[in-house]
């Protein structure tokens, strides 16, 4: 059985927080809680820079999870697969090298897993406070979308 | 054409957000200003009225890529002010520490900042393409050093490991054993980045300007020494007000400083070139056979100290962890003192000074900080008014531009590290 790696990244603050938010919530899921960890883990890592590429490491899958500002409406829900996530510039990163920064670097290095789907949520950066009601309301049906996804990966396996 | 402005919004690949205005009339520079305009942070005054316990946690936030840097300075600060000494146990561990902070960052600044300047493309994954042995060995090193941060600070962003006194618990001894191994494995990296870095064709932009570092009578600088200058400064850490002066310029968010009104370099190049003496003989033959020089006033062998600390700090955390013991306690405890309390250490990006005074029951009363890149600014401005000339400013827009940048991008800058402060006036009516 293939490995899924769900990996919360960004500030464990504001509205940034949304990855660990979003992981933390997904933990708590009854059905999430009965695959075992070697097929099935759930991180957050506080803005990682290239220390994602050792993370994802061993993972046939990884699920990220991060906060988005595109100008769109806050809590607008995203999903990016594989090579639309080289394309994006606009993820919410105080260093230098931000997420697409280190997964454009990976796929130069032939180092990424075989799918990373990148989840996220648009935030307002300036007005960051924890849990505003779209932004609660976002987080949840991330969540759902994030479980839907794994299942799916999983029952197609059993097929 | 006789006038031209030239204007990078948004400086690339530096750390923090700033920009650079440059004015040429009639073939000479009107005005050149580095402006720094992410927004004040105020860490110093966040600092004010909490208990000494708290600041190195929250000094650590200052930056995500040196968090080491601000707690050890605040440690030996709030230690001296206290009078404290935790130790043999806890100086080694803290040099160790320090260790893991250089690698991480100078590997990043050599591989995916600095290097892809030199060989021409427009970032790191362009590189990597092309240079995947080297930039794989980069990512190495810098999981090596942290590693290390995370073996005392517990984790390797923001470490929550370090407190007044020493540390909150001593690594166990296999942890320490296994990251033994990794670093032995981590010195043909070295020799390899260095001789790599040898091969690269650097410009030469030499020209005189004041080197200011800690220096230590027997040891390659860290946490502990005066304050020394290749012009002849010698003063204890608890003098820098005497020689140093901070002030505000209008365009930047981050206060400029200058020794004696001249501005001056610290960060890796300005520390090998005051301290070569006390790098291993190891380090120094393997420069001779490649040819490399110290003393040099070039700032792009800057690139080639970060390989040269990172080749120290990997033997350093080599001896450091091969003669490890288990203390019976990881830190002393602290009783406060009224007073004032002065530290002074090598960040990565250079000397970074402390200044606190504490209240008799413990509370932080002021706080001061000066950080590396702040100081650096006046010597950023220099340089390129120096090297712009000799590049030619009858250049087209473009190459003035990127050839600014790459200037910048020598000393490191740490943006978001030097916009901490404020001044706040009230007036009462």
């Amino acid at each position: 059985m293939s490995k899924i790696k769900v990996i919360g990244i960004g500030s464990p603050f504001g509205d940034d927080s949304i990855g660990w938010e979003a992981a933390t919530k997904l933990k708590e899921r009854e059905i999430i809680q009965s695959y075992l960890p070697e097929i099935l883990s759930i991180e957050t890592h506080d803005r990682p820079g290239v220390r994602l590429l050792e993370i994802m490491g061993g993972a046939d899958t990884v699920l990220l999870i991060d906060a988005i500002v595109s100008g769109n409406p806050v809590g607008t829900l995203y999903r990016f697969v594989n090579n639309d996530i080289y394309e994006l510039n606009s993820l919410v990163s105080t260093h230098a090298i931000g997420v697409v920064e280190t997964l454009q670097l990976g796929r130069a290095l032939h180092q990424l897993p075989d799918n990373i789907i990148l989840y996220g949520i648009e935030i307002d950066v300036m007005n960051s406070v924890v849990a505003s009601e779209l932004i609660a309301s976002a987080i949840h049906q991330l969540v759902d979308c994030i479980e839907r996804e794994i299942l799916q990966i999983f029952n197609s396996e059993k097929a | 054409m006789n006038n031209i402005a030239i204007n990078v919004p948004i400086l690339a690949r530096v750390e923090g957000e700033g920009a650079l205005e440059l004015t040429i009339q009639d073939r000479a520079i009107q005005s050149l200003q580095l402006k720094i305009y992410e927004p004040p942070r105020l860490f110093e005054k966040l600092l004010e009225n909490r208990p000494y316990s708290d600041v190195l946690d929250i000094v650590a936030r200052i930056c995500g890529i040196c968090p080491v840097a601000y707690q050890m300075t605040a440690a030996h600060a709030i230690e001296r002010c206290f009078g404290m000494d935790p130790g043999p146990w806890v100086r080694q561990m803290r040099r160790l520490f320090y260790c893991g902070e250089w690698i991480e960052s100078h590997s990043m600044h050599i591989h995916l900042l600095a290097a892809p300047d030199f060989l021409g493309f427009k970032s790191a994954a362009e590189m990597a393409k092309q240079y995947p042995q080297e930039v794989r060995r980069g990512l190495r090193l810098q999981a090596f050093g942290n590693e290390l941060i995370k073996l005392l600070g517990g984790r390797s962003v923001h470490p929550v490991g370090a407190c007044i006194g020493g540390f909150y618990r001593a690594p166990d001894k296999e942890y320490v054993e296994r990251l033994l191994v990794n670093a032995k494995e981590r010195i043909i990296d070295c020799e390899e980045l260095l001789s790599w870095l040898s091969s690269l064709v650097l410009p030469d932009n030499s020209h005189d300007y004041i080197c200011v570092s800690l220096c230590h009578p027997h040891e390659y600088p860290m946490n502990e020494g005066n304050i020394v200058s290749d012009h002849g400064l010698n003063i204890p850490v608890d003098q820098f007000d005497v020689y140093f002066e901070e002030y505000q310029v209008p365009y930047s968010n981050a206060l400029h400083c200058k020794l004696q009104n001249k501005s001056y370099l610290v960060g890796p190049l300005a520390r090998v070139n005051n301290c070569f003496g006390h790098l291993p003989s190891e380090i120094h033959l393997l420069l001779q056979r490649l040819g490399i020089h110290f003393p040099s006033k070039n700032m792009y062998q800057s690139i080639i100290a970060r390989a040269v600390e990172i080749y120290y700090c990997v033997l350093e955390s080599i001896r450091i962890l091969e003669t490890y013991t288990l203390p019976v306690h990881s830190s002393i405890t602290a009783s406060p003192i009224h007073g004032h309390g002065f530290g002074c250490t090598e960040a990565p990006r250079g000397m970074l000074w402390h200044h606190y005074e504490i209240t008799e029951t413990g509370t932080v009363k002021s706080a001061r900080i000066v950080p590396p890149t702040s100081q650096n600014q006046a010597r950023i401005e220099d340089d390129l008014l120096s090297s712009l000339h000799h590049f030619g400013l009858d250049k087209s827009t473009d190459e003035l531009r990127s050839y600014s940048e790459m200037i910048i991008r020598n000393y490191d800058p740490c943006i978001s590290c030097s916009t901490h402060f404020i001044n706040l006036k009230v007036n009462r009516l």
